[in-house]
C-alpha cells in the first residue's frame, strides 16, 4: 500500500531522513514513533509529494503520490494543525479544496458530519479550539474518500474526548481495509491505537514491528519495584549485583532495572532484609521506546 | 506486489473525484472570495479611488484649468488620481493571496491536492487578475463618472472622446498588472512582510527615490524612472490623451508591454521555483 525504498532527505548538510525503507499494509494502523527531529514529519511530507526525496522513493498504491491523477482520492493528510486560514469558515475551506477535484457540496457536508463539525461549519476557523481544528484537518483529508490517511500528531494538545474520538475514528477507518499512518509522541495512545509501529531515530528506522512484539522485546528492561524499610542497604547490595536503580521515589521504595524480581527476593533473604513489597511493572511501549531511542535523542536534556 | 496494489487501486478508488484545471480555478475563486479581509480591502480601495476623483474634480471646478478643451484630460486625471495609493492595496491583495497560504500552512493542502503545482499558481494569477480588473474598472470608470458629474452638464461629453476610455482602461490594466507582479513577488518570497516591503518599494518608494536622484543629472536616472511600474502606470493613464506625450518618452503600448514584463519577471521564476522547491 505504502512503500518506502532507501528514502533519504538532506537539507543542506543536515540529513533529516537517512536510507529509510518500510512497507505499510492495508487494514492496519501504523504508528510513527520517534523523538523530535527523528524524520517523521519529513517522511510524511515526502509521502504526500510535498518534499522531494534526495534519493530513494516512497510510493502509494504503486506509484509516487504526485503521479496519481486524482490524488485526493488516493491519500488524505493532516500535516499541520493550523493548515487553515483563520479568516475562512470551515465550509469554505473544505469547498475550496473539494472544488479542485470536482467534489460536490454533498461530500463536504458528509465529511463535516463524519467529524462532528456540522454545527460550526459556517463559523470562521480563527475561533476554533485546537480539537476542532484537528477535526477540520481530518475532514479535509477525507474529502476524496481516500484509501490512505496520513496524520501527523493528530492528538497533540487534544482533550481526552478528542483523543478518544481520533482513536475510534482511525480504528474504524483501518477496519474498512484502508491504511492509516499516524505519528504521535504519546506512547500510551499509540499502544491503544496502532497495530504496527515504526520507530525512527535520527532519520533512520530503529524498529519496525507489530506493537505486541515491540513491547515484548522491551521486556528485558522491565521495572522492578521493591519496598523495604532498609532500602538504602538493599539498594547498595542490588547495585553490586548489576541492578540499575533509576529512581528512589520515596524513602522506602526502589525502582530497578536489569534485575529480575526473583533475584531481588533471594538477595534480600540472604541478607535478612525485610521486604514490604516486591513487584514487576507490566512492560509498556513507553519503556520499549525509551530503550530503543536511548542515545538517539537529538536534543537530549542537558 | 505491483500487480496486487494496482488491482486494489482499480477496485477501490472511487470515481467521484476528478482533478481538473476548471476545478483548481473554482477552488481559487472560493479561496479569494471567502475572506472578509479581501472584501474589506476592495471596499476601501474603491472608496479611496472615488474620494480621490471627487476631491480633485471639486478642486478644479471653478479654476482656470477647466476649459472645454482640457475637460477630457481633467476627467481622466481625477479618475486616476487615487491610483498612486490604491495600487498598493491591489499589491497587498496580490501578495496575500499566496503568502497567507504559507503563513497558515494551507499551502500544504493546496499542493497536496494539486501535485503538479503550476496549475495552482496559474489559477491564482487568473482569479487575482479577474478580481483586480473588475475592481479596476469600477474604480477607474466610476471615478470618471464622479468627476464628470462634478464638472456638470458638459462633463459627460468627455466620454465621447475615445482617448478617455483608453486611458481609463489603461489605469485598470495598471492595477491588474501590479496585482500580478505582487502575486509573483509573494510566491517568490513566501513571506507576507518581506513581499509587501518589496512591493511597496517597487510601486511607490523607488519612484520617489529616483525623483530625488534626478537632481544628480545622471543620464540613466530618468530612463530607469520611466520604466519603473508606477511611472509606466502613469503613462498608461495619460499617454493616450492628446498633447501629453513628449517625444522620446514611453508610449502607451510600451508602458503596457513594460508592465507585463515586470509581472512576467516575477511570475515565471515563481512558477519554476514553486515546481522545484520543497512545499514549505
Amino acid at each position: 500500500m505504502i512503500e518506502a525504498t532507501h528514502l533519504t532527505k538532506r537539507y543542506g548538510t543536515k540529513t533529516a531522513v537517512n536510507d529509510v525503507s518500510f512497507s505499510l499494509q492495508p487494514g492496519k494502523v501504523t504508528g510513527f514513533l520517534g523523538p523530535n527531529g527523528a524524520g517523521k514529519s519529513t517522511t510524511m511530507r515526502m509521502l504526500m509529494g510535498l518534499d522531494r526525496p534526495t534519493s530513494g522513493s516512497i510510493t502509494v498504491l504503486g506509484k509516487p503520490y504526485a503521479e496519481h491523477r486524482n490524488p485526493l482520492c488516493v491519500a488524505g493528510a493532516l500535516l499541520d494543525a493550523k493548515g487553515v486560514h483563520p479568516g475562512r469558515t470551515a465550509r469554505s475551506h473544505l469547498r475550496a479544496l473539494a472544488a479542485t477535484h470536482g467534489i460536490g457540496d454533498a461530500r463536504v457536508n458528509r465529511v463535516l458530519e463524519l467529524t462532528g463539525l456540522e454545527s460550526v461549519a459556517n463559523k470562521r476557523v480563527g475561533g476554533f479550539s485546537l480539537g476542532m481544528g484537528q477535526r477540520l484537518g481530518i475532514a479535509a483529508a477525507l474529502l476524496g474518500d481516500p484509501q490512505v490517511l496520513v496524520l501527523d500528531e493528530p492528538v497533540n494538545g487534544l482533550d481526552p474526548d478528542g483523543v478518544l474520538w481520533v482513536r475510534g475514528f482511525v480504528r474504524a477507518f483501518a477496519a474498512e481495509g484502508r491504511t492509516v499512518l499516524l505519528s504521535s509522541h504519546l506512547m500510551s495512545e499509540m499502544a491503544q491505537t496502532a497495530d504496527h509501529v515504526i520507530v525512527l531515530g535520527r532519520g533512520s528506522v530503529i524498529a519496525d514491528s507489530p506493537i505486541t512484539e515491540l513491547i515484548a522485546g522491551g521486556g528485558g528492561q522491565r521495572t522492578v519495584r521493591v519496598t523495604s524499610p532498609d532500602s538504602i542497604r538493599l539498594g547498595e547490595l542490588l547495585r553490586a549485583q548489576g541492578a540499575r536503580s533509576t529512581q528512589q521515589s520515596d524513602g522506602n521504595e526502589l525502582l530497578l532495572h536489569g534485575i529480575a524480581a526473583s533475584r531481588v527476593g533471594e538477595i534480600a533473604a540472604a541478607h535478612g532484609i525485610v521486604l514490604h513489597g516486591l513487584s514487576t511493572d507490566a512492560a509498556s511501549l513507553e519503556e520499549a521506546y525509551l530503550e530503543l531511542t536511548r542515545g538517539e535523542l537529538e536534543y537530549a536534556a542537558a | 506486489m505491483t500487480t496486487i496494489t494496482l488491482n486494489e487501486m482499480n477496485a477501490s478508488v472511487p470515481a467521484t473525484g476528478r482533478l481538473s484545471f476548471d476545478g483548481v480555478l473554482k477552488g481559487e475563486w472560493i479561496k479569494l472570495l471567502s475572506l472578509r479581509s479581501i472584501r474589506w480591502s476592495i471596499l476601501v480601495m474603491l472608496l479611496l479611488s472615488w474620494a480621490g476623483a471627487g476631491m480633485l474634480s471639486l478642486a478644479m471646478t471653478g479654476s482656470d484649468f477647466l476649459t472645454p478643451e482640457a475637460l477630457p484630460s481633467l476627467v481622466v486625471q481625477s479618475a486616476t488620481f487615487g491610483s498612486m495609493f490604491t495600487v498598493l492595496i491591489m499589491g497587498v491583495l496580490g501578495v496575500l493571496s499566496i503568502t497567507s497560504e504559507y503563513a497558515s500552512g494551507l499551502i500544504l493542502s493546496s499542493l497536496a491536492a494539486v501535485p503538479a503545482r503550476t496549475p495552482v499558481l496559474l489559477a491564482k494569477a487568473l482569479v487575482v487578475a479577474a478580481l483586480a480588473f473588475s475592481v479596476g474598472v469600477l474604480s477607474s470608470f466610476g471615478g470618471g463618472l464622479i468627476a464628470a458629474l462634478i464638472f456638470g452638464g458638459e462633463g459627460f461629453s468627455a466620454f465621447a472622446d475615445p482617448a478617455v476610455l483608453v486611458s481609463l482602461l489603461g489605469n485598470t490594466l495598471y492595477l491588474t498588472l501590479a496585482a500580478l507582479l505582487s502575486l509573483g513577488i509573494g510566491a517568490l518570497l513566501r513571506s507576507s512582510a518581506g513581499a509587501i516591503s518589496v512591493v511597496v518599494t517597487l510601486l511607490f518608494v523607488a519612484t520617489i527615490v529616483l525623483q530625488v536622484m534626478m537632481m544628480t543629472g545622471w543620464e540613466w536616472v530618468p530612463v530607469v524612472a520611466d520604466w519603473m511600474p508606477a511611472n509606466l502606470g502613469a503613462t498608461l493613464s495619460s499617454a493616450a490623451m492628446a498633447g501629453t506625450a513628449e517625444p522620446g518618452s514611453v508610449t502607451y503600448w510600451g508602458a503596457l508591454g513594460g508592465l507585463a514584463a515586470w509581472a512576467a519577471a516575477a511570475l515565471i521564476p515563481a512558477a519554476i521555483l514553486l515546481k522545484t522547491r520543497d512545499a514549505v
